[in-house]
């Protein structure tokens, strides 16, 4: 019977073209759309490598400070950090870097504008990059304020093409950096450790001798395990105390959060001080999610209605040879099921093609989108749900027809 | 075999009451072969619709095998229906997206019964309307005496008992309707399918055993 229903399914799809095409494209743009969406999403916030110490990384990226007139909300100086982070004990170990910054280089007698970053030598423990060539630079290279850089794949071929660029030196108006190291930019997939060229922090002119509390630095912070997480915010929050006593006066109130790359995404979606930032924030997303699916259930619906009410003779006919309702509702669930899975299958061959030009166009400089598997079969199984929801509703509302009725409907 | 009691049949709207049958008594036995004439309207194919439990009437009593049909819930009457009839139409009803082939095969998908053993019975029948040559063919690549005899395999396939047939021979010329009629007499003789057929054709209702009037819903003898 079920090879009945495919075949018949299969034909009144190809026969209802334009309908075909309608809840085709509907199912296949919310799929699309879901799974692109979700993979950036998933890419953004999770480690690279499951099980990588960014796992247990927190992170420090905005302080607020409040004075009589002033209210500012900023990324925070190396020097605050130095003064009241560096001291913490419970972190394992910590990493300070500053955003990345834009500065001009010259290669085959062009200027190439690039993203430098400067970092501790801890930032290279924390973050673990494979080098393809040469070596991250170490605790001496950064006390002695050597001028060594580590550099993208990308990089390395934009200025030196083919040939290897360790020990070869890139030209910039605050000196001249020897590489020493290369990592693969496509393992970069935090937005806050991305750059073309990384130097130590120590080579930096004027970071290092601000003094005031806010600047562009970030903390990264690693704890011993995830269990140490309320451990390491409560160190974190007497820190910012010692911070408020000593700027009393300039400031009354110096606030920061910490938290993991989820918490710190929510907090800017949904301000600081929620209590429970992580919740709210997938509760929205799934919100999101059942809203964008909703809109073409409903299209689905109507569509289905109307053809479902064409084939009121079919209906009546097989009615009439013994079919009941509840079979017929079984034959429109398989006609649906089919439509949403030849969807599912086109989004999933569309999504792969999108994702995969987006990641070999390096539009997104720190990207490497995949077709989540997992996100994308919960996706389709939603899908199917309001597939069905769709067929079930119509298909239940008609199988309920009078076969007399049904019969006069349409001559078939 | 199939008995009618005082069936009533009266279609309801906000503004109008129509009686399309009225108190009609019929008995018709094991294996025979009957017509049921009228003009329009007189409620031909009400009372076919409701031997084939399709339609119920408003009041009365149908038994059929000696069970009283009207009794059975749904999923019962599909069942029975599935079993005991078999229908014919005038506008042959065969569903266009599907072969001849498994247009036949239809009622055998409500039954437990094989893949292979549904083809074997579907080609059997329309061996004996003699269209084993066409089963790949669509219903629109057919004409209507083709298309009747298609609609004729499908419902012998699952050897009913009863063959309800509603002006099968209405759309069709003469000479097509003398090979329909054929068919049909010859089930009713070497089957032993009871056959009610309803007709505006004097010609065929006098080859059946049994003619039943109807004029305005009641029964004229």
């Amino acid at each position: 019977m079920l090879k009945n229903y495919i075949k018949i399914a299969l034909k009144v799809l190809m026969r209802r073209k334009f309908f075909t095409f309608v809840s085709l494209f509907g199912i296949t743009f919310t799929l699309l759309v879901l799974t692109i969406v979700i993979s950036g999403l998933v890419h953004t916030m999770s480690p690279a490598r499951p099980g990588s110490k960014l796992d247990r990384a927190l992170f420090f990226e905005r302080i607020l400070l409040e004075g009589e007139n002033t209210a500012i909300s900023s990324l925070p100086s190396y020097h605050f950090l130095d003064s009241y982070i560096r001291p913490m004990t419970t972190p394992e170990t910590m990493s300070f870097h500053s955003s990345y910054g834009q500065t001009d280089t010259y290669a085959n007698n062009k200027k190439l504008t690039i993203n430098i970053k400067y970092c501790d030598n801890v930032f290279w423990d924390i973050l673990e990059f494979d080098f393809l060539e040469g070596r991250p630079f170490g605790a001496a290279e950064v006390s002695n304020a050597d001028y060594v850089a580590v550099i993208t794949d990308r990089t390395s071929e934009k200025i030196f093409e083919d040939s290897s660029p360790i020990g070869k030196y890139i030209e910039t108006p605050s000196g001249n950096f020897r590489v020493m190291g290369v990592i693969r930019a496509e393992d970069i997939t935090l937005q806050q450790s991305y750059a073309d060229i990384y130097v130590p922090l120590t080579t930096s002119t004027g970071a290092l001798t601000i003094d005031r509390p806010f600047s562009n630095y970030h903390a990264l912070i690693l704890a011993r395990g995830k269990s140490d997480f309320p451990a390491i915010k409560e160190e974190f929050l007497r820190a910012l105390d010692r911070a408020k006593e000593d700027m009393k006066g300039e400031f009354n109130v110096v606030e920061g959060t910490i938290g993991t790359q989820t918490d710190v995404i929510s907090t800017y979606m949904f301000g600081e001080g929620s209590e429970d930032e992580r919740a709210k924030f997938f509760a929205a997303l799934v919100g999101l999610m059942i809203l964008f699916m909703i809109f073409p259930a409903i299209n689905l619906v109507n569509l289905n209605i109307s053809r479902i009410i064409e084939r009121s003779s079919e209906i009546g006919i097989r009615k009439a040879f013994g079919a009941s309702s509840m079979t017929l509702v079984g034959q429109f669930i398989v006609e649906n099921v089919i439509l949403t899975l030849i969807g599912g299958a086109i989004a999933f061959v569309l999504a792969s093609i999108i994702l995969s030009i987006v990641t070999d166009s390096g539009l997104i400089p720190f990207g490497k989108f995949t077709v989540n598997l997992t996100v994308f079969l919960y996706s389709l199984l939603i899908c199917l749900f309001f597939g069905l929801l769709s067929g079930v509703l119509p298909a239940w509302k008609m199988s309920r027809l009078h076969p007399v009725d049904a019969l006069k409907g349409v001559e078939a | 075999m199939i008995q009618l009691t005082n069936v009533e049949k009266v279609y309801r709207t906000n503004t109008v009451e129509t009686l399309a049958l009225k108190d009609i008594n019929i008995s018709i036995d094991e294996g025979a072969l009957m017509s049921v004439m009228g003009p329009s309207g007189s409620g031909k194919s009400t009372l076919l619709n409701i031997i084939g439990l399709l339609d119920a009437p408003s009041k009365g009593d149908v038994e059929i095998e000696g069970q009283a049909v009207m009794k059975l819930d749904n999923r019962a009457m599909a069942r029975f229906r599935n079993s005991k009839i078999g229908f014919i139409f005038q506008s042959y009803h065969l569903i266009n997206d599907l072969t001849v082939l498994d247009n036949v095969e239809l009622p055998l998908l409500y039954r437990r019964c094989s893949a292979s053993n549904r083809r074997k019975k579907a080609l059997a029948a329309l061996d004996k309307v003699g269209l084993n040559a066409r089963t790949k063919h669509f219903p629109t690549q057919l004409s209507g005496g083709q298309c009747q005899r298609v609609a004729i395999a499908r419902a012998i396939v699952g050897e009913p008992d009863i063959i309800l047939a509603d002006e099968p021979t209405g759309n069709l010329d003469s000479a097509m309707s003398d090979e329909i009629m054929s068919i049909l007499m010859n089930l009713n003789k070497n089957e032993k399918t009871t056959i009610v057929m309803v007709t505006h054709n004097h010609e065929l209702a006098r080859k059946t055993e049994k003619i039943i009037r109807l004029h305005d819903g009641s029964q004229v003898d």
